[in-house]
């Protein structure tokens, strides 16, 4: 009986790690990566996420409900900030890209990274998703990608109770995808929190963390325009 | 090389339009400035609380029934609220280690020895005391508070001021009014600032809060502004780090910028520096005091 139950929690437990995609590590940008001038490089971005609160922590049903009660009227300000800082990233990249004496190709469409076929390649660190078609279509020799999924305030509760004061917020990840091999080139995962300096809680204009906002947003566009520009 | 920083500096405040015009607008007012009552100079380290708080978790309450629930929940709140507050404590507590070299020029840097540096007889600002009310004119009710930043390269002020008329209560005008040094340029920062008993840090502060109080002259008694201008990032050194503020410009001159940030504060920030300064701005200032 105690035989079954191990080999059962075994093969369980190969079972669900098997399925976990490991996460990509971070890979840091080659020396001297445009060094061959005249490069086409597609600059292309998912599509901006709404400009929202979250409440990590508080995933359960009812403590989200509580937590996104309590925070309302903060939800309410966020979602009137604006994000054009970051709707420009593409154009900053592109003339970042053209001073490095490559042919930057901004992609006007947002890409759906998720709807790209399976890429099966074998090589170290492989995309996972074929973007061959942008390839193609682009005539392209590198594509940089910026995939942001969190823009925002964010506040960390542990189940009703926050655990921090809220912070502006920008998650995501920048990558570079090197056509010869369909291989990550540079992939840098992003996370910015800054706090607001003094009160926070100054509703209904929140001014202290809006300011906070913005220097999240600019953060995530000095990570990735400074290793570009370097 | 650091005698030639004091005049750089001062020459960049007197630059400032800000000073300019309380000059001309304000000419004929009679202005008083009132301090703090304490002895001691407010001055911190400069502090950045991105990374306090404790970051998502979970708890569960195996409280019974729906009182041992609201029992749980209150204590666990509790507990959060103090680790937060213990938290932001030791963050502001190794802040203000950086300024442990300058303990015994603090220490003695009183809000009296502020205001004769900043406005010393000649200046047409009188220094009243704290709580005094003037007979005439218009009174500065100011509270600086000073800062370090981290690589003990520059200042910064935060004054937050009341603007009374004589014989009122109500104040006429209130704000915070920032004014951030540029950094200075020099081996070791410490020794800069101590030589001579610290005179360089007395000089450099009692200059950012004379461009406080004139920032506040220009703008005290000028009419409101309903139309808010557009409202921009800026990016501006806090010492030798980038900065980032949002806010709206009101005048650029000699590298600095005059803002109003979304508080609505004004902010005299050192820019970037990038095209060549103008002549005005590398001459010797006229007023050695800023």
């Amino acid at each position: 009986m105690r035989f079954r139950m191990g080999l059962l929690v075994a093969v369980a437990g190969a079972w669900l790690t098997g399925c976990a995609t490991p996460p990509q590590a971070p890979i840091s940008m080659a020396y001297r990566p445009f060094a061959e001038p005249g490069l086409r490089i597609g600059v292309a971005m998912s599509k901006l996420p709404t400009v929202n609160t979250s409440f990590p922590g508080a995933e359960w049903p009812l403590c989200h409900a509580a937590a996104a009660l309590a925070n309302a009227q903060l939800t309410a300000h966020a979602r009137t900030l604006p994000a054009d800082d970051l709707v420009g990233l593409k154009d900053d990249i592109a003339a970042v890209l053209k001073l490095k004496g490559q042919v930057p190709v901004v992609i006007d469409e947002p890409i759906v990274v998720d709807q790209l076929p399976k890429a099966g390649s074998m090589v170290r660190n492989a995309t996972p998703r074929d973007y061959s078609s942008l390839q193609s279509k682009y005539r392209l020799d590198k594509l940089l990608v910026v995939d942001l999924t969190e823009v925002g305030i964010t506040r960390a509760y542990s189940s009703y109770i926050p655990t921090g004061e809220p912070k502006g917020v920008v998650r995501g990840t920048f990558y570079m995808v090197d056509f010869t091999d369909h291989s990550y080139e540079w992939y840098v995962p992003v996370l910015q929190q800054k706090s607001a300096r003094g009160n926070w809680d100054e509703a209904p204009a929140y001014p202290g963390l809006s300011n906070a906002y913005f220097q999240a947003i600019e953060g995530a566009r000095a990570a990735i325009l400074l290793p570009l520009a370097r | 090389m650091a005698r030639h920083h004091v005049i750089a500096l001062a020459a960049v405040l007197a630059c400032m339009p800000a000073l300019k015009a309380a000059e001309s607008a304000q000419a004929d007012a009679i202005w008083s400035l009132s301090l703090p009552a304490e002895e001691k100079i407010d001055f911190r380290g400069q502090v950045n609380f991105d990374k306090a708080g404790q970051g998502p978790g979970t708890m569960l309450y195996p409280a019974p029934g729906l009182a041992g629930f609201i029992v749980a929940l209150a204590t666990h709140a509790a507990v959060v609220k103090g680790q937060m507050k213990e938290q932001r404590n030791e963050i502001q507590a190794d802040a203000d280690r950086i300024l442990v070299p300058f303990r015994k020029t603090l220490d003695n840097f009183s809000y009296g020895e502020l205001a004769e540096r900043a406005f010393p007889a000649a200046s047409g600002v009188t220094w009243l005391g704290s709580g005094a009310l003037p007979q005439s004119g218009l009174l500065i009710a100011s509270s600086p508070v000073f800062y370090m930043t981290q690589d003990q390269s520059a200042l910064i002020v935060d004054n937050t001021v009341s603007v009374f008329e004589a014989g009122s209560v109500q104040p006429v005008y209130a704000n915070t009014v920032r004014v951030v040094s540029r950094a200075v340029e020099v081996e070791n920062e410490a020794v800069f600032w101590q030589k001579n008993g610290g005179q360089r840090l007395r000089e450099e502060s009692a200059a950012l809060f004379r461009a406080s109080v004139e920032i506040v002259r220009a703008h005290a008694l000028a009419p409101a502004t309903t139309d808010g201008g557009a409202q921009r990032t800026f990016h501006y050194l806090e010492g030798t780090q980038d900065a980032v503020e949002r806010a709206e410009l009101i005048s650029e001159h000699c590298g600095r910028a005059l803002v109003r940030n979304l508080h609505g504060w004004l902010m005299s920030i050192p820019l970037k520096r990038g095209r060549a300064a103008a002549p005005e701005c590398t001459a010797p200032a006229a007023t050695p005091a800023l």
